[in-house]
């Protein structure tokens, strides 16, 4: 083998251009996809994190029961006909909460949970008033199934804990009612208008929740919005929130109570990404397979530049496998260091992305480029380049080990 | 030098070698039915005109290229239509081969030339290897050159090489399309000798292509060939 590894060795360094030129191609074709998918999953990986963060990996909600509903309608020549249906009729939110709570405890998956009692008021202050939707919580259990600790701007969570009469407001709404911490707010409900102070103001990223929601501990809350007893559902954490379908639709059955993971109830958001991956998957799909044409040529010329050699080689016993050995050494070897560069350039271009300076604020709000940094996106172009250069290597060299050594030779003299 | 050595074998014979090359217009009848038979102990001249299938013939008995018609026998086994992975091995171990233009690897030195044969055989240790290696050098006067590149090397002192090269294996058949082509007398003779001091050392057969008359008279035999066809003495 070492005989093999220096004749590749020799043989690379003596066509320094055509090395070159291979080089570069692993070295771009790297580079490129690594940054295409860190810059592709980036915002969807934000979206998600900050959806985890924010509403937990699922939600248990309405009771339903199952349940056979016949209707009789009239067929077309005037005979009746019974149809039978199977339904489900829903009760609104969790009539009792603590039993359902520790049935959700007991599923081994389950990180956290938090019971949450969910209504609309009205929050007001000074001259202006603005819709809101208020979320009452027990703070120990919410902390376990969002990252409010995290998502908290100014303010603190100690004060919100000890005094029932503070809440947490997201940082769109407290912008727009002139808010701050200690400042003080108006909740109004069916009547019922009670007087709050700031305890901190946090910030999901999330536009939808940042402008709407206020936080409120769970007993006050009841308080508030006239509900004794239901609650309007469990938040829920998974050790794995990816697995949150599956876990679901165990639960649902179970619990018989409606269960959403969050890959349903952020279908929309998911489905405009997955669109967005697809299309940048196309676009990446035509720039990987313009590189690796390149690549193909490029190695297949540095073979036919070596027909000579490789006849010679030949004649002095050096067998077909022999000749594709060294070709794919060699392309092993342009590989090896074209992977490093390629890395280091991701991670270099990848980087600068992240700090370009982009002003959003929609769905989410960000004020730098949003990239995933992922060892995978590395592995994946580590696999995706060594199956292109063997591939790339293995079939010019096979090709040119099959031709008879002479024929070769009277094309060269 | 006529009568072989009583125990003198046939190392190789050649049936009827036809073989066309080109095609369309420049296709050419290369060889129209060559027969041949190398002895052990003996040395070969082949000389004829230019174009004639000298060349031709050599690829074919080196096992390089392969023959239209006509059968091959190395050491009785028939060889011309086995397969590569045999023919490849035949090559390693029986025959040593010179081509016309003096064929070596450039990025390599002359040293590393002449042992490129012996590391794929593998029979001997690395410093067996390189201590044959100088001593065919020596054999065709590259003591001074041994570790230069062999593309700094003039044309003659590359085709010594390329013969040392032959020798590597102790091949018991060696083939060379005109290894003196490029050299100054001194040195065509010294290349020639060795040559075939190499064929009447052991039971080993030299076949040389070649326009020198005077080397081709110092051949135990001389092969005249014309138009792809020996001519009848
Ligand atoms: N690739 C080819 N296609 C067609 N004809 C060819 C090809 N190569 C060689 N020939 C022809 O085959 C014939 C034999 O060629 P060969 O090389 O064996 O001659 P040669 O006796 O070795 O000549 P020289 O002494 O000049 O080396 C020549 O007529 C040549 O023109
Ligand atoms: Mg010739």
């Amino acid at each position: 083998m070492g005989l093999i590894l220096q004749i590749a060795w020799r043989f690379l360094l003596a066509k320094k251009r055509a090395m070159l030129m291979s080089l570069a191609g692993i070295v771009f074709g790297v580079a490129f996809f690594i940054v295409a998918q860190a810059q592709t999953s980036g915002f969807e990986s934000f979206f998600i994190r900050a959806v985890w963060g924010t509403n937990g990996a699922l939600k248990v909600q309405d009771k339903f029961q199952n349940n056979i509903v016949t209707s009789m309608a009239a067929g077309e020549n005037g005979d009746f006909r019974v149809k039978l249906s199977e339904g489900r009729t829903y009760v609104e939110g969790i009539a009792h909460p603590a039993e359902v709570l520790r049935a959700v405890r007991s599923f081994s998956e389950v990180r956290g949970s938090s019971e949450v009692l969910r209504g609309r008021a009205v929050a007001k202050s000074g001259f202006r008033e603005d819709e809101c939707e208020v979320n009452g919580i027990r703070l120990a259990d919410h902390l376990a199934v969002s990252d409010l600790a995290a998502q908290v701007r100014a303010g603190s969570l100690a004060d919100f804990a000890r005094n029932p009469q503070t809440v947490l407001i997201g940082a769109k709404l407290a912008e727009r009612l002139s808010l701050d911490i200690g400042s003080g707010l108006i909740l109004k409900q069916g009547g019922e208008s009670r007087r709050y102070r700031v305890a901190a103001i946090f910030e999901t990223g999330v536009e939808e929740f940042d402008k709407r929601r206020v936080y409120l501990d769970l007993r006050e809350a009841r308080g508030l919005l006239h509900e004794p007893e239901k609650s309007s559902f469990i938040q829920v954490s998974l050790d794995d929130n990816n697995r949150a379908d599956v876990v679901a639709a165990h639960m649902q059955e179970v619990l018989q109570h409606d269960v959403r993971p969050w890959q349903k109830s952020e279908k929309t958001w998911l489905q405009v990404f997955a669109t967005l991956r697809i299309s940048s998957a196309i676009t990446m799909g035509v720039i990987i397979s313009v590189a690796a044409l390149g690549m193909f040529n490029t190695l297949a010329i540095i073979v036919m530049e070596r027909r000579r050699e490789i006849a010679i080689l030949r004649s002095m016993g050096y067998t077909r496998s022999d000749i594709v050995a060294i070709f794919v050494a060699q392309g092993m070897m342009v590989l090896a260091a074209g992977l490093v560069l390629g890395c280091l350039a991701a991670v270099a271009i990848t980087y600068g992305i992240e700090r370009l300076p982009i002003h959003i604020r929609g769905i989410f709000s960000a004020d730098h480029f949003v990239v995933k940094w992922s060892l995978w996106h590395y592995v994946f172009a580590a696999v995706l380049s060594t199956v292109v250069v063997l591939i790339a290597s293995y079939l010019p060299a096979r090709r040119a080990a099959k031709v008879e050594p002479g024929e070769i030779i009277r094309g060269a003299s | 030098m006529t009568g072989a050595l009583p125990q003198s074998i046939e190392l190789l014979r050649a049936e009827n070698l036809r073989r066309t090359l080109g095609a369309d217009e420049s296709k050419t009848k290369a060889l129209r039915g060559v027969s041949l038979a190398l002895q052990s102990g003996r040395s070969y001249a082949v000389t004829g005109p230019s174009g004639c299938g000298k060349s031709t013939l050599l690829y074919l008995l080196g096992l390089l290229d392969r023959p239209d018609e006509g059968e091959i026998f190395l050491s009785g086994k028939s060889v011309a239509r086995a397969d590569d992975t045999h023919r490849t091995r035949l090559r390693m171990e029986k025959i040593g081969f010179v081509f016309q233009f003096h064929f070596l690897l450039p990025e390599f030195t002359a040293l590393e030339n002449v042992m490129l044969p012996m590391r794929r055989l593998g029979k001997l240790a690395p410093d067996e290897m390189r201590e044959r290696a100088e001593t065919l050098l020596k054999n065709v006067g590259l003591a001074e050159r041994m570790n230069r590149s062999t593309g700094h090397l003039s044309g003659g002192e590359q085709q010594r090489v390329a013969v040392a090269r032959a020798l590597a294996n102790e091949p018991s058949i060696i083939l060379a399309d005109e290894p003196t082509g490029n050299l100054d007398e001194r040195n065509s003779k010294m290349v020639f000798e060795l040559l075939a001091s190499f064929a009447h050392d052991a039971p080993r057969a030299v076949l040389v292509v070649t326009h020198n008359p005077d080397l081709a008279a110092r051949c135990d035999e001389v092969l005249r060939m014309k138009d792809g066809l020996f001519a009848t003495a």
